[in-house]
């Protein structure tokens, strides 16, 4: 099985919101090039009392950045859509992981980094299994 | 009375009995629930003020805590600034328009990861009392309802 961050990028791809892992899409690492990307990170995790033993509650960050303010909020907002799920509604991802995905928040403005580039995003905690 | 009817009589000094006893368990349930949720906040608190990644200190200081009852609801705000905001006198930023930006960004100095603080402090503080908080709140009630 792939980590789950892999397969968030390809659930992002098949949406249609990016194209390729590597070019406008990362997991782990903040490129400074290109200037109009989304990056995922997982950053906490904890033990699902409802799943068993093998799943539990990870936390992912998504971010979407661009050197046009609204290009970075809207990306932000239609990656937000795409992880606003109804609660307790299970997603298949393409490659056969099930998740229960629940947004913490709604996109909000996190920085301008030193080359004026906006960065919007948002955090989702994701019920899925180990990887 | 027909034969196959019940009647019931109630006296009323025994239903205001029941009733005074209901609003006692009422404020007891209260009570119980904010040691409770104090108790975890006050966790949260200190384990947010231990991993906030620190420069000149002024976005620490202004982390606080406050508690509410409002009828039966019971909330606490974690959190920075705000009213207890302050100017950072090495770069004359009030910590509320840096905050966020501290907190979501994952990129921590080596010197403040050493010190084992990290990005998202706040929330990673919160999410680590997630699994136990629930039946802590449930003892807490049931502690002041002499249980």
């Amino acid at each position: 099985m792939a980590s789950l961050l892999e397969d968030l990028v390809q659930y992002i791809i098949t949406a249609g919101l990016a194209t390729q892992s590597g070019q406008d899409i990362w997991y782990d690492f903040d490129p400074d090039e290109p200037a109009a990307v989304v990056v995922l990170n997982e950053y906490d995790s904890r033990l699902s009392s409802s799943t068993g033993n093998d799943a539990g509650v990870r936390y992912v960050q998504i971010t979407a950045r661009n050197l046009q303010p609204t290009q970075a909020k809207n990306k932000a907002w239609l990656l937000y859509r795409l992880f606003l799920r109804p609660e307790d509604n299970i997603t298949t991802l393409p490659n056969g992981r099930w998740c229960v995905m629940s947004p913490r928040q709604m996109p909000i403005k996190i920085r301008v980094d030193e080359k004026k580039r906006i960065v919007y995003g948002f955090n989702v905690a994701i019920t899925t299994n180990f990887d | 009375m027909r034969k196959d009817s019940i009647t019931i009589q109630m006296d009323k000094a025994s239903v205001n009995l029941v009733i005074k006893n209901m609003n006692s368990v009422r404020s007891g349930v209260v009570l119980g629930g904010l040691a409770g949720v104090d108790a975890i906040a006050d966790r949260v608190y200190d384990k947010a003020g231990n991993t906030c990644p620190t420069s000149s200190g002024t976005l620490k200081s202004t982390l606080y805590k406050e508690s509410e009852v409002s009828g039966d609801v019971i909330s606490v705000n974690i959190g920075h600034g705000g009213k207890y905001d302050k100017v950072n006198p090495a770069t004359g930023e009030s910590a509320d328009s840096y905050a966020v930006e501290v907190h979501e960004s994952f990129k921590i100095s080596p010197e403040n990861r050493a010190k084992g603080a990290t990005w998202k402090w706040l929330e990673k503080a919160f999410n680590s009392e997630l699994t136990t908080a629930e039946k802590e709140l449930a003892n807490s009630i049931r502690a002041a309802l002499g249980g």
